[in-house]
């Protein structure tokens, strides 16, 4: 019988530590468990069938910590636990073999080095030959990092066809390392469709309950508990663990009380430890837990559930009507998008729309860097905005947790293609109520399309509780009974289907004037009709007025504590400072700017430029080198510079920027430290530099494609570290050689002048300012 | 025997960010603007340690065993000349502070830098405290704390420090093909102890 059907029925037993037992025997500290293997397989298979003898269902390989990405006797070693595993089961009919699955050590990109992809690609390996070795199901474990989990996940089922198990480390505070709580995991795990998950390691039984306690409470699969046999200290060098088998054997009661559970020991659990686990347990009546019908999304840390209080979907990134916004997707300022991210969360949006649609970029690419970067600096999760096939899968690839994906429509061609991204990758998505005949003008005609796109996703698995319907606000100025088919449309789905509803709600007001008063009554008649979540611009203070009125009438707002907060007004609070240079100098941005509007009046672009603002600035950078300032205050004021740098821009006439002086800047490959970088760039930038800042961890190529493409001849290169510098060499001969009247400013912390000499640099810049005033001076002296 | 002497692993919540660290890394003295960032990078910040004691066996002065760990290394060698013992612990303020940083670098520079300066600062008080614990704990006459990288004690001992003290596992502190330590705010340090 396949382990998932013996899950329906009763109660499955893990087996208990390996590595306690092995160390028991003899396995030295820092040693490689896995090599005993080889060495030692009649004591690993001993140990198997210990567990097994106690009464244990499912005993795992001795393979944790094997990975292609750490070794290259990675087959070798598991071929051999697998092994010794088999051996040990069938001695005993009925048993089953588990694939330990386990962290590779290194962490992933953005906050390490290591892509999703080789992560991925390695745990496919280790499936594949798993199952090839005859092992009944993979167990993924010790898991403490949400995205090295899916691609253990996503690669696993790339590589196999076995029932796949999740089990993750949390802490005493709840969470995983990287900071995901049970209904992040819960939420992205469910949607990966893995077979069974929950929690291991680090805690013993008792402070694993309030975990265990949220998991089961909603969880739709049985959930996985492995504790520790409480924690460990040293008794005559030897590694104990407090908790004896027989209390360990009571506290797995009240575990295995709570429905749903399958039970296991993690380190410093013994035979003996299962043993009277499984007797004390074995008569608590065991349930495959109830379906639950809530609708999730999640990032890296929470989840969102869409239902009966309504959810706010910031709209901003989006290129439609956005002249900035398109100018920042065609040049690659992906800062600007980063920002609009952050700003929107901090007006309170639940989860943030990511459209980047534009017909001249590379929007796949382009998709997949907005996500994994808007990632890196937001746990909001992301609603995937696309029509491009290809940009929809890579970004529900890559997406860290469970992602909301707008959009699937009615059309036969639009499920075929975006019901199978959803299955693969899991995600809610919103189903747009229209089909090959249009947009239906009434009410029954929206409802129609949304149920036949809820039986469509059935056929491939997808629950209609992530079926998120969209009837579509048409405008009312073109449409007299727009408003009312839309509502008409929400509530029969609601009432008919009971599926969670979204709208696009400032639809409904195209065409019309002062449009932020219509919608905001739309919005208002939409949520009383049971709307679930709304596209919406946060900025828009009648839009958030309506909602946080509205979720204080309906009481989902205790004592009105989160609309008295909405109303408080943020105070200015900064000093006064009598003009842009004395802003500039002080690093007051925000007055920086409004002094910058107020000259443009009087003054043209150029000449506030030249004898406002670098001026301040540079005599604030003679004060820096001079020691009288510090790089606080010099970076404060080329914030406040650059502040009001992006207010004269805007009205600088076409062409009059000055192109002519650029940088091309980048943080070596192998290196992931950039904050000296960005110091450069921003004191560039505020000098009037053009800066091209290709980030960090740069291959030497990118950086010869880019002074290529630009033209550019001054590069700026970084590297903190001994083990980077190298990369730098490499650099610069490759430029070196292809661009040859190339200059190359170097700086970072290793670097000193003769080393800079020794590579090939043409200057070495102990600090920021240096830089800049070195690149003036090539500037000044070179013909442009 | 498996040769080990102790293992402990701990959080501390109530570690400050030194004065002195933070001065040297500014430039200069925080200014008063500067409490609002530090409070927020230690709201998210995770303090946490885990640590090895193994014995101390040396064949010369610039080579010897620290458990299983076989270094050669005059620097080091000179550190703990005379113990018997020694401590290796690994330390790190999470992954949060790195997102913070992260996040400030897009809208603000100035903040970004001062926020790393703090958090840094922070993980040099977080190894103080650790090695206050480490001395206490010891009760015998410890050397001052030796991280790799400092004179003729390579990085690449990193991968091994790692697996002794068990650190990815214990605190999530993982290492990338470079040999940065991530999250980039940790710290590994041998700590070496003469019981005789």
């Amino acid at each position: 019988m396949k382990i998932t059907e013996l899950m329906r029925k009763s109660r499955i037993y893990f087996d208990g530590g390996m590595g306690t037992l092995l160390q028991q025997a003899g396995l030295a500290p820092g040693e490689n468990s896995a090599e005993w293997n080889l060495s030692h397989p009649e004591v690993v298979t001993e140990i198997h069938r210990s567990y097994l003898a106690a009464g244990c269902n499912v005993i795992s390989a001795n393979t944790f910590g094997i990975n292609p990405l750490n070794s290259d006797r990675w087959d070798e070693l598991l071929k051999a636990a697998m092994d010794c595993a088999k051996k040990a089961s069938c001695e005993f009919p009925g048993s089953y073999v588990a694939f330990d699955l386990g962290p590779s050590g290194r962490m992933l990109e953005p906050l390490g080095d290591l892509s999703f992809d080789a992560a991925a690609d390695a745990c496919r390996k280790l499936a594949a030959l798993a199952e090839g070795c005859g092992a009944d199901l993979i167990l993924i474990e010790t898991m403490n990092d949400c995205y090295e989990t899916k691609a253990a996940v996503v690669g696993a089922k790339e590589g196999c066809s076995l029932p796949i198990f999740v089990s993750n480390v949390y802490d005493g505070s709840g969470k995983l390392m990287t900071g995901a709580d049970p209904f992040a995991m819960s939420a992205m795990l469910e949607a990966l469709g893995v077979d069974a998950y929950g929690i291991n390691c680090s805690l013993g039984p008792e402070q694993m309950l309030p975990v265990v306690k949220e998991l089961t409470d909603i969880s739709s699969l049985p959930v996985i508990v492995v504790p520790n046999a409480g924690l460990p200290r040293v008794e005559d060098g030897r590694t104990v663990y407090d908790i004896s088998p027989r209390e360990f054997a009571n506290h797995m009661k009240r575990i295995a009380r709570l429905d749903g559970t399958l039970l296991g020991g993690c380190c410093g659990t013994t035979p003996e430890h299962l043993k009277m686990t499984i007797e004390a347990t074995r008569n608590i009546p065991y349930h495959y837990p109830e379906k639950k019908r809530r609708t999730v999304v999640s990032s890296y840390t929470h989840s969102v559930e869409i239902g009966n209080d309504p959810i706010l979907i910031g709209e901003r990134i989006n290129p439609t009507g956005k002249p900035k916004l398109k100018e920042a997707l065609r040049t690659g300022n992906l800062n600007y998008i980063l920002n609009e991210g952050i700003r929107q969360g901090e007006r309170g949006v639940h989860v943030l729309d990511v459209n980047v649609g534009l017909p001249e970029i590379d929007e796949p690419e382009m998709m997949k860097q907005c996500v994994t970067k808007l990632q890196a600096v937001t746990d909001l999760p992301l609603q995937i905005d696309t029509t491009n096939h290809l940009a929809l899968s890579e970004a529900a690839r890559y997406y860290n947790g469970k992602p909301l994906i707008n959009s699937v429509n009615g059309k036969q061609e639009s499920m075929d293609s975006v019901f199978p991204v959803v299955k693969k990758y899991g995600g809610a998505v919103i189903a747009l109520t229209m089909d090959e005949a249009g947009i239906p003008d009434t009410a029954e005609g929206r409802y129609e399309i949304a149920r036949r796109i809820t039986e469509e996703a059935e056929k491939y698995g997808i629950e209609r509780k992530d079926i998120i319907a969209d009837p579509l606000a048409l405008t009312i100025s073109s449409n007299p009974d727009g408003a009312r088919v839309t509502l008409e449309a929400v509530k029969l789905i609601k009432q008919r289907l009971g599926i969670c509803t979204s709208l696009g709600v400032s639809n409904i007001s195209f065409g019309l004037p002062d449009r932020e008063r219509i919608n905001s009554a739309f919005f208002v008649m939409a949520l009383e009709q049971g709307l679930s979540c709304a596209i919406m611009n946060p900025f828009s203070e009648g839009m958030m007025g309506a909602y946080h009125a509205f979720r204080a009438l309906r009481e989902l707002d205790p004592a009105c504590c989160d609309y008295i907060a909405s109303c408080t007004k943020e105070e200015a609070g900064a000093q006064a400072s009598e003009d842009l240079s004395g802003s500039v100098r002080r690093g007051l941005s925000k007055q920086a700017k409004e002094q910058a509007l107020e000259l443009l009046k009087t003054t043209s672009p150029l000449d506030i430029i030249n004898n406002h603002i670098i001026p301040a600035l540079d005599k604030i950078g003679q004060e820096f080198e001079q020691k009288k300032v510090f790089l606080p205050q010099l970076l404060m004021s080329a914030e406040a510079a650059s502040a009001s740098f992006e207010v004269i821009k805007g009205a600088m006439p076409k062409g009059t920027a000055d192109k002519g002086r650029m940088m091309v800047l980048a943080t070596v490959q192998g290196d992931i430290h950039d904050i000296g970088k960005n110091i450069v760039k921003v004191l560039m930038e505020s000098f009037g530099f053009n800066v091209i800042d290709l980030g960090r961890d740069v291959p030497p190529k990118k950086v010869l494609e880019a002074v290529q493409k630009s033209g550019c001849r001054l590069v700026g290169l970084s590297a903190l570290m001994t083990t980077t510098v190298h990369a730098m060499e490499q650099t610069i001969r490759l430029l070196k050689k292809n661009v040859p009247n190339v200059n190359v400013v170097v700086g970072g912390a290793v670097l000193t002048k003769e080393y800079a000499d020794m590579i090939g640099a043409d200057f070495y810049a102990p600090d920021a300012m240096s830089t800049v005033r070195y690149s003036e001076e090539f500037y000044n002296n070179a013909d442009v | 025997m498996n040769g080990v002497l102790d293992r402990g692993t701990g959080c501390f919540s109530d570690v400050t960010v030194p004065e002195r660290e933070f001065s040297i890394r500014l430039g200069g003295k925080p200014g008063p603007e500067t409490a609002e960032y530090v409070n927020q990078l230690k709201s998210v910040a995770v303090c946490r340690y885990c640590y090895v004691k193994l014995p101390v066996s040396f064949s010369s002065s610039y080579s010897f065993n620290i458990g299983p760990l076989f270094v050669q290394s005059k620097a080091l060698g000179k550190n703990l000349s005379g113990c018997n013992e020694a401590y290796i612990f690994a330390a790190t303020i999470g992954s949060e502070a790195d997102r913070l940083i992260a996040r400030l670098g897009v809208s603000s520079p100035a903040r970004q830098f001062i926020t790393d300066a703090a958090a840094s600062s922070l993980a040099e008080g977080l190894c103080d405290r650790v090695n206050a614990l480490l001395v206490q704990k010891s009760c015998a006459e410890c050397r001052p704390r030796f991280s790799p990288g400092f004179g003729d004690f390579p990085l690449d001992y990193q991968p091994k420090l790692l697996r002794l003290t068990d650190a990815t596992k214990q605190i999530g502190v993982t290492l990338t093909n470079t040999l940065f330590l991530t999250p980039s705010k940790s710290v590994t340090a041998i700590i070496g102890v003469k019981t005789t």
